[in-house]
């Protein structure tokens, strides 16, 4: 019984993390400068430092880049 | 502030609040590895060093939750809040190497997969005193790991304010679950009394500061000011003090500022992420949040080029020897003529 629970909770991060990840690279890519005109011309390291929060934070940011 | 983003925004004064947390970290590894080698001989090196960083990023945590009850009870603390967020994002590392190596050192030695293991190893859920204590870690590690990737700017402004705050509001659940796990695991690992009753001097300490500043900030709120003919009474002008502010509450909160002998008065609440611009003081002309250092020219409430952050300004006037203040903003970024001093000596 925990032994399923936390399997199925390990799949789910796990799978949230992987597309989390597919997703940031589009979000480095583009859907920053088309969310934050500022991101334009801002140098690698910030795109670096934006980067993990893009992995972890894609669910909102796919929804809101949506909306948009 | 915008026009354009950077990695990381330094400044002298936060270089040297960086340099602290390096030196006050380097200083105590170095203490707690000497102790530790007096005391415990014959502790392995990776205990040592889950400990050291275990306790390093609890005691982090405290000094993070208690700046802000702090500083609104005495200014003497700002320092301490101006570079919180760098302070945090350590924090968050060091947590990251104290997790890592215990589950390198406890879930990567059989053959289950060391994420299950922390989950599976210990199956004792039902038992207080055998609980497994580390799962409670690893879930105040990805709250404090959501906080560390979402404290640049750029999320502030991206995610927008309701959502950002949230997720830092999450920074209690956080302080619970790693309280519950470091006790949990204390009383596994048969911990010495000295050591529960430092958690609880913290835990307490921890309490005590946000129920005292709380009650403060609601008198603040509750003191009704004098009202006259549409304006609120600041107070006579020597009680301001020169390039600082005093705060009126009537509605929105107001910051009256005295400089070069004039006065202005702003919104009291910064651009950035709500900081107190009263509680700050004016510097090279501007008035500069305590918080993150945003600032302002005190004349129109706008950031000076090339930034474009605008706060209200409002009217003043001074009567019956009295500063007052017209609580109707004049509206964000508008020039207001400051109010010359000299003209009522
Ligand atoms: C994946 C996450 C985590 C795991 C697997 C984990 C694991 C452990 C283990 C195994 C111990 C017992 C160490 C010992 O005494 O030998 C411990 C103690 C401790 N942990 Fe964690 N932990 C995690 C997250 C955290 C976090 C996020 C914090 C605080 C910010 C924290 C703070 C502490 C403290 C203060 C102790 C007591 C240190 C001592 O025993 O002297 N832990 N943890
Ligand atoms: S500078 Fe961050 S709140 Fe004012």
């Amino acid at each position: 019984m925990i032994e399923v629970a936390v399997d199925i909770l390990l799949l789910l991060m796990g799978t949230y993390l992987v597309l989390g990840f597919l997703f940031s690279f589009y979000f480095i890519l583009k859907g920053a400068s088309k969310m934050d005109e500022d991101v334009e011309g801002s140098p690698w390291h910030f795109k670096l430092i934006i980067w993990p929060g893009a992995v972890l934070l894609w669910v909102v940011l796919l929804r809101k880049l949506i909306r948009k | 502030m915008s026009v354009g983003y950077t990695s990381i925004l330094w400044n002298a004064e936060k270089k040297r609040y960086d340099r602290g947390i390096l030196i006050f970290v380097l200083v105590y590894l170095v203490a707690f590895y000497a102790l530790h080698a007096i005391l415990h001989p014959n502790a392995t090196f990776e205990t040592l060093l889950i400990r050291a960083f275990g306790i390093l990023a609890f005691f982090f945590l405290h000094v993070i939750l208690v700046i802000g009850p702090l500083t609104r009870l005495n200014a003497a603390f700002l320092p301490l809040l101006y570079n919180r967020r760098h302070l945090g994002v350590s924090m968050f590392f060091i947590a990251l190497i104290h997790g890592a190596f215990s589950i390198q050192q406890f879930h990567n030695l059989g053959d289950m997969n060391p994420m299950r293991s922390i989950f599976l190893s210990n199956m004792e859920y039902l038992s207080l005193n055998q609980f497994p204590f580390q799962t409670l870690g690893f879930f105040a590690l990805i709250i404090l790991g959501l906080m560390a990737v979402s404290s640049h700017d750029f999320w502030l402004k991206n995610l927008g304010p309701m959502v950002w705050k949230s997720l830092h509001m999450l920074v209690y659940v956080a302080y619970a679950l790693i309280i519950l796990h470091v006790v949990l695991g204390a009383i596994q690992n048969e911990k010495s009394l000295t050591f529960f009753a430092i958690v609880l001097g913290g835990f307490t300490s921890v309490t005590l500061l946000h129920l005292v500043a709380g009650r403060m900030e609601k008198r603040v709120d509750e003191e009704k000011p004098i009202v006259d003919n549409g304006f609120v009474m600041v107070c006579r002008p020597r009680e301001l003090e020169e390039n600082r502010a005093k705060i009126i509450r009537w509605g929105e909160r107001i910051a009256v500022f005295k400089y070069d002998g004039k006065l202005s008065a702003v919104s009291n609440v910064c651009k950035h992420q709500g900081g107190p611009l009263g509680e700050g003081k004016i510097v090279d002309g501007c008035i500069t949040c305590p918080w993150h250092g945003y600032q302002y020219l005190p004349g129109n409430g706008q950031s000076p080029p090339p930034f474009n952050e605008k706060v209200a300004t409002y009217e003043l006037k001074i009567q019956d020897g009295y500063v007052w203040v017209n609580p109707e903003s004049k509206g964000e970024g508008v020039e207001v003529e400051p109010l010359n001093l000299k003209d009522y000596e």
